[in-house]
């Protein structure tokens, strides 16, 4: 049996992010933190951007108590000189952006037939135009250090099977979208050697559906006897696990992919 | 570097791996990388010679693995391997397919006979193995990990007269599918890992090496390189994305598969 030295070699060289520089948005809670704890574990440099400076702080030095290398930054990827800023501060700070998770989103429900417009630009705002403008100073920044990168872009079951109806229409449809980024930057970007992918959670326990305090009928395909046929919901950690697959190396020929973690949903 | 997190995530020490393969495809590749990754392997295939230079090669540096002639078209020989591994090291945690050929051939000029033998290793074999591994895992009752290592053809032509082998590993997916909703309950998460061009990982017919050798076999993902704007992949892509799947990191992707395409389907 090999042992426990050469084993962690060879999982170091598959999946290791040593020397990397991670920017992760929406990243003080729910699955934007669990990939940030995860991502410092496996070495990488961790950004934890996020609309609440305090909770990105904490989050951070979380991290380094554990002897990893983060650090807290604000965004709000509703607003596109917010964003640059960002990138600005990580540029200047680091040199570099290797990986970028785009996590932050509108996780705010909204009823089909009551839904304002500005519920729906909200949502599209933040969870679609955001995804695209980080991406896009990410991308600069990998195109002119010329040494690739990872984009995983986070986005849901949703957006190629509806989970829940009455209550997500914009969500899944700003999903949808965020998937089709994943395609465009792929496309164009691959010859940078700039991957993109899409993680796609299912039923998946997170802070920032739990913090909507509003009460919804709870309704839709994926409520219901053993449509999630693993029997279970997700914990963001792994969730995470998948995404740092895409980011490794371990994954240094998918681009353009969507993965779903989903315990079995889109079979059921 | 915390290789204990790494482990934690991936590590498959201990672990009973079955791989599966048909002489000179990904098997090789997979068997070495999950060995390193702690686990004991048995590599299955037709090729004695094959198989034992690649678990030797994993003894000599310290892993462990032994080989057991099988025919993977033979119902009997994959029912015969699944009884040994059980004998030897109890019910197998991970199984992964490998098996593969191809022929390509205009479908006018495709005989009944040539269609079956493609059907045959590319879609029956795979039914047997997963069949076998299934039964073993359910009784064993600690759950398991099945991928089958089929091709992105399945999705997407790659060459021209390729349609016994894209048919085949639909069936593959559809069967995956299947099998993943009905199993997923005793804890068996069943995927595929789908490659694009990774030079030299399917075999190909003697017909269709000759016709590779004269300069004719064509089709999207040949020659051009804008098709292909990764380049080509390698075998650690292939055996990588079967070692994140069979790992801890993998438990809760079932049904699906992850595509190694180096950006082919985008291009």
């Amino acid at each position: 049996m090999y042992n426990e030295t050469q084993i962690g070699a060879r999982l170091a060289a598959i999946f290791s992010l040593t020397g990397k520089v991670a920017v992760i948005t929406g990243a003080a809670q729910g699955l934007g933190r669990q990939t940030a704890r995860l991502f410092a574990e496996v070495g990488a440099q961790v950004v934890i951007a996020d609309l609440n400076l305090e909770a990105a702080k904490v989050a951070a030095a979380e991290i380094q108590g554990k002897g990893g290398i983060a650090i807290g930054l604000t965004v709000n990827v509703a607003n596109p000189v917010s964003i640059a800023t960002l990138f600005a501060d990580v540029s200047s700070r680091f040199g570099q952006v290797d990986i970028l998770v785009n996590n932050a989103a509108n996780r705010a429900k909204a009823e089909f037939f009551d839904m304002s417009v500005e519920q729906w630009d909200a949502m599209q705002e933040i969870t679609l135009r955001g995804t695209f403008l980080c991406s896009r100073e990410a991308i600069r920044l990998m195109k002119a250090k010329g040494n690739g990168g990872s984009i995983v872009n986070i986005s849901s079951v949703g957006s190629v099977h509806p989970t829940l109806w009455g209550v997500n229409a914009h969500y899944d449809a700003a999903k949808a979208g965020v998937d089709s980024l994943t395609r465009t930057f792929a496309s164009e970007f691959a010859s940078e050697r700039i991957r993109v992918n899409s993680v796609l959670p299912g039923g998946m326990t997170s802070e920032g559906a739990a913090n909507i305090t509003d009460s919804y009928d709870i309704r839709g395909p994926m409520i219901g006897a053993g449509r999630i046929p693993l029997g279970r919901i997700a914990d963001p950690m792994e969730v995470a696990q998948t995404v740092l697959f895409l980011a490794s190396p371990a994954a240094s020929y998918v681009t353009g992919q969507i993965l779903a973690a989903d315990g079995g949903y889109m079979v059921s | 570097m915390n290789t204990e997190a790494l482990q934690r995530l991936f590590g498959i020490e201990g672990k009973v791996a079955v791989i599966t393969d048909s002489g000179g495809n990904s098997g090789s590749d997979v068997a070495r990388v999950l060995a390193a990754a702690g686990a004991k392997v048995v590599v299955a295939d037709s090729d004695s010679d094959r198989m034992q230079a690649i678990v030797d090669q994993i003894g000599a540096t310290g892993g462990e693995g032994i080989a057991v002639a099988t025919n993977v078209e033979s119902e009997a020989s994959v029912i015969a391997l699944f009884d040994r591994v059980e004998r030897v090291w109890g019910a197998p945690d991970i199984v992964a397919n490998c098996a593969a050929m191809t022929n390509c051939r205009p479908l006018t000029e495709f005989t009944e006979s040539a269609w079956d033998e493609v059907i045959s290793l590319d879609l029956k074999s795979v039914f047997f193995c997963m069949r076998e591994a299934i039964r073993h895992m359910k009784a064993a009752g600690r759950g398991g990990r099945i991928v089958n290592v089929t091709t992105m053809g399945s999705i997407h032509p790659v060459l021209n007269g390729n349609g016994a082998y894209g048919a085949a590993r639909a069936g593959v997916s559809g069967l995956v599918r299947s099998a993943a909703l009905d199993y997923a309950k005793d804890n068996i998460l069943i995927n595929n890992v789908m490659p694009g061009a990774v030079q030299g990982k399917v075999r190909l017919h003697p017909d269709t090496i000759a016709r590779l050798e004269r300069g004719e076999l064509t089709g999207p993902g040949v020659d051009t390189e804008r098709r292909r704007p990764l380049g080509w992949g390698t075998p650690e892509d292939i055996a990588a994305a079967v070692l994140y799947l069979v790992g801890p990191s993998g438990g809760y992707i079932t049904g699906h598969g992850i595509v190694l395409d180096g950006g082919f389907l985008l291009s």
